[in-house]
C-alpha cells in the first residue's frame, strides 16, 4: 500500500475556528431572545440588517479587491461583528444607522489590515465607537423596555436616558437591584441583561474560548475605581452596583474585550490589558463626553496590545534563558 | 506552579484492547535461532564490566532514545544514584513500554534489579504513565518488590520538559531491561522489538513482540485490516512519521508503535485568529504563533528574541492550533536552517 506523505502530529483537537466563532454566535443568540421580549420583532429586524450589511460589505471588499478565495465567510467572523454591533444599539436607532454603523466596522475597522485574524482594532468596537459620534442623541435615548416597538420610530415613542447617563449628570438612578439585574432598564437592546450576559460568560469559560483574565482584571479594576469614588453620593455600594450594570461595561468585558484577534496573547498581558481598559472605562465615563466609554476604552487598549505582548514575551524570554537582569528594549523588538 | 498547570494538553488515550490483551510473539524462527550466544554460567558473580559486555555482545538498543545500552552504561558509570525504568507511554494508542511491564513483569524487573545490583546496589524506581482515565486499570504501587511511581499530567511528559528528572537518574526502558535479562540468563541477542498496533483499521489491536526488518505490510496483515486505511504512522500519533510505503518500511528498535488510521484528516490550514492556545500550552513557554509569524517572514531578529532553538518538537502547539496551522513542523524545521547557518 502507498500512501501520501504527511506532518505529525496525526491527531487534532476538535476545535476549530468556526467552533470558536460559533460558541460567541450561541450567547449572542440567547441576548437576542431578552432583545425580542423586551422591544419585540423590531430588535431582531436590526440584528438581521447588521448582519446582512456586515457579510455582505465584507464581500463587497474582497470582490473589489479580487481576493475571490476569500469572499466564502466560512469563519463567520463579520457575522460575529454584525450580532455583537446590533446588541450595543438601542432598539430605537433608525435602519439606515444601523447599515453605515456595520459598513464603517467591516469597511475601515476591519477589511483595509488584511485578512481575518490581521485587524489592528476590534471592529465592533470601532463600530459603535464611530456611531456614537455620528448619531449622538439617538445612540443615547433609548425606548422603555417591555413596550412593543413599531417598525418606523416616529413621536408617539416615548424615548428616556439610561442609567448611565443619569450618573453623567450626578443624579441616582430610580431602579432597584432585580430591575438592573434583569435588564429591566432602558438601555442598549442586549447590554442591559446582566444575568444572561453572566451566564454567557460562564458558558465561554467553561467551553475554553475565553480566558478569565481579561474580564476579571476589566471587572475588578473598575469596580475597585467605583467603590474609591463614588458619584452617587448615597453609598458606596450603590456606586458599584450602578457603575458596572448600566449601560455597555459588562457586555464589553464579555463580548469586546475576548475577542481572540486583538487581545494580548500571554497571561501576564492579559491581565494587564484587562486592567488598562477597566481604568481608561472608569475615566471616559467620569470625565468624558460621552456617558459610556467602554468601546473608547477598548479601542485604546487594543492599540497597546502589541505593547503588552512583548512585555510579557520579555519576561518569559528571561524565564527561558535564566537570566536575572530584565532589559525592555521597545524599539528594537518592534522594528 | 500555576503556569505549570497550563502546559501540555490532556490526550484521549485509545490505549485499549492493545494493552490489557497478552503479549503475542511474531518472529521469524531462524533468526531467533542463529542468535543465541554463550550465556554467563554463575549470574549471581557478574559484575558491571560483564554485564557492560553482555549488553554490547547482545547488541541491546534503548528504545526510548535508539541508543546502544552499553554506551548508556559506560558513559552513566559511576554517576548516577537511580536506575529509572521507563514505561511511560503519554502518546493515545501507544502501549508498548507499559504493556511488556505488566505482562512480562518478570522479566523486566529482573533485568532492572541486575543492574541495581552490580552497580552499588543503587535504589530502583519504575516510572508508569497514570492518566488512564478511560481504562479500568489499577497501577498497582509495588511490582516485585520494586516501587511503582505514576506520572501523570499533560502530554508531553517523555520530553522531560514537565518530569521531575533528578540530574543524577539513569533512564532506561522497559523493553531494554527485558532484553537485557534475556541476555544474561539465556544468552539471546536482541532480534526482537515490542510493537503496538493499534489504530481505526485494525481488527485484532494488539502489543507484538516481533522481529527486527520486518516489514509494515505483514505486520498488519497479521493483526488484519477491517477497512482499507487512509493513513499508517510508525510512533505515535504526535510525534511519528507517515509510511509511504509500506512494504518496504522495515521494524527497527525505536519503533514502538504502527498505527493504521482510516480518517484522513481534513483538516485544511486556515488563518491564524490569535486566541493564544499554542502560547499557553507550550512545555517550554515558547510562543509559537509568533515564531510562525516571524518564518513565514523571514525575520531572522524576531526569531532569535523568542528563542525558537528551544522548540523539542512535540507538537503539541499543532494539535491544538485551531485553525490547524503546521506550526510545530515550521518551527522544528527553523531550527535545522539556522543551525546550519550559524555554523558556516
Amino acid at each position: 500500500m502507498k500512501f501520501k506523505p504527511q506532518q505529525p502530529p496525526h491527531i487534532f483537537h476538535t476545535d476549530s475556528n468556526c467552533s470558536i466563532m460559533g460558541d460567541v454566535l450561541i450567547t449572542t443568540v440567547c441576548l437576542y431572545f431578552m432583545a425580542f421580549y423586551y422591544y419585540g420583532i423590531r430588535s431582531l429586524l436590526i440584528g438581521l440588517t447588521a448582519v446582512v450589511a456586515c457579510c455582505l460589505s465584507q464581500m463587497l471588499y474582497m470582490t473589489l479587491m479580487g481576493k475571490k478565495d476569500e469572499i466564502s465567510l466560512r469563519d463567520w467572523s463579520p457575522i460575529v461583528t454584525g450580532m455583537i454591533i446590533s446588541l450595543m444599539l438601542p432598539a430605537s436607532i433608525p435602519f439606515s444607522a444601523v447599515i453605515i454603523i456595520c459598513m464603517f466596522a467591516i469597511l475601515v475597522a476591519k477589511a483595509p489590515f488584511g485578512r481575518t485574524g490581521e485587524n489592528l482594532f476590534n471592529p465592533a468596537a470601532a463600530g459603535i465607537a464611530f456611531g456614537v459620534v455620528c448619531w449622538g442623541p439617538q445612540m443615547f435615548s433609548y425606548p422603555q423596555p417591555m413596550h412593543s416597538l413599531p417598525l418606523i420610530i416616529d413621536e408617539s415613542v416615548r424615548l428616556v436616558s439610561n442609567p448611565s447617563s443619569m450618573l453623567k449628570l450626578g443624579g441616582i438612578p430610580p431602579y432597584t437591584f432585580s430591575e438592573v439585574i434583569f435588564g429591566n432598564v432602558p438601555g442598549p437592546m442586549g447590554a442591559t441583561n446582566i444575568l444572561v450576559i453572566t451566564a454567557c460568560l460562564i458558558f465561554l469559560l467553561c467551553r475554553g474560548t475565553v480566558r478569565w483574565h481579561q474580564p476579571a482584571a476589566f471587572i475588578a479594576v473598575c469596580t475597585v475605581f467605583a467603590f474609591l469614588f463614588p458619584r452617587i453620593s448615597y453609598s458606596r455600594g450603590q456606586s458599584v452596583l450602578f457603575e458596572l450594570f448600566s449601560g455597555s461595561l459588562m457586555f464589553a468585558a464579555v463580548f469586546m474585550l475576548n475577542d481572540p484577534v486583538t487581545s494580548p496573547k500571554r497571561e501576564i498581558g492579559r491581565l494587564m490589558y484587562g486592567a488598562a481598559a477597566g481604568f481608561i472605562t472608569m475615566l471616559a465615563r467620569y470625565f468624558g463626553s460621552f456617558p459610556q466609554g467602554a468601546c473608547f476604552a477598548i479601542l485604546l487598549v487594543n492599540s497597546m496590545c502589541l505593547l503588552f505582548d512583548i512585555f510579557s514575551e520579555k519576561i518569559y524570554t528571561m524565564k527561558r534563558r535564566e537570566l536575572r537582569e530584565f532589559k525592555f528594549t521597545f524599539g528594537k523588538a518592534i522594528r | 506552579m500555576f503556569e505549570r498547570h497550563s502546559q501540555g494538553v490532556y490526550l484521549v488515550q485509545n490505549k485499549e484492547p492493545a494493552f490489557s490483551r497478552d503479549i503475542l510473539t511474531f518472529v521469524n524462527n531462524k533468526i531467533v535461532s542463529e542468535s543465541f550466544f554463550k550465556a554467563p554460567e554463575n549470574v549471581d558473580e557478574l559484575t558491571a564490566d560483564e554485564i557492560i559486555e553482555i549488553a554490547r555482545t547482545a547488541e541491546i538498543v534503548d528504545e526510548r532514545d535508539g541508543r546502544a545500552l552499553y554506551k548508556k552504561l559506560i558513559k552513566a558509570k559511576g554517576k548516577f544514584s537511580r536506575i529509572v525504568m521507563d514505561a511511560m507511554d503519554d502518546e493515545p494508542y501507544v502501549s508498548s513500554q507499559m504493556a511488556p511491564m505488566f505482562h512480562l513483569a518478570d522479566e523486566a524487573t529482573g533485568g532492572l534489579k541486575l543492574l541495581a545490583k552490580v552497580f552499588n546496589n543503587s535504589e530502583t524506581v519504575i516510572f508508569v504513565y497514570k492518566n488512564l482515565n478511560d481504562l479500568n486499570i489499577n497501577i498497582p504501587k509495588i511490582i516485585n518488590d520494586i516501587p511503582v511511581e505514576g506520572v501523570g499530567g499533560r502530554y508531553p511528559i517523555e520530553h522531560g520538559a514537565l518530569l521531575n528528572i533528578r540530574s543524577d537518574d539513569l533512564v532506561i526502558g522497559a523493553c531494554a531491561l527485558i532484553h537485557l535479562y534475556r541476555a544474561v540468563t539465556q544468552g539471546r541477542k536482541q532480534t526482537t522489538c515490542f510493537v503496538t498496533v493499534s489504530g481505526d483499521c485494525i481488527a485484532n489491536p494488539r502489543n507484538l513482540e516481533v522481529s527486527k526488518g520486518m516489514s509494515v505490510d505483514s505486520i498488519m496483515e497479521r493483526c488484519g485490516l477491517i477497512d482499507i486505511p487512509q493513513k499508517v504512522i510508525v510512533g505515535g500519533p504526535m510525534t511519528g512519521t507517515s509510511v509511504i510505503d509500506t512494504e518496504t518500511t522495515k521494524v527497527t528498535t525505536t519503533t514502538r508503535a504502527i498505527i493504521v488510521m482510516k480518517h484522513d484528516n481534513k483538516n485544511v490550514p486556515t488563518i491564524c485568529i490569535g486566541c493564544g492556545r499554542c502560547v499557553e500550552c507550550c512545555p517550554v513557554n515558547l510562543s509559537p504563533m509568533h515564531i510562525y509569524k516571524a518564518a513565514k517572514r523571514n525575520f531572522y531578529n524576531h526569531l532569535k528574541m523568542m528563542d525558537y532553538y528551544k522548540c523539542i518538537g512535540c507538537g503539541t502547539c499543532s494539535y491544538v492550533c485551531p485553525a490547524k496551522l503546521d506550526l510545530s513542523n515550521t518551527i522544528y524545521a527553523l531550527t535545522e536552517r539556522f543551525e546550519s547557518n550559524e555554523n558556516d
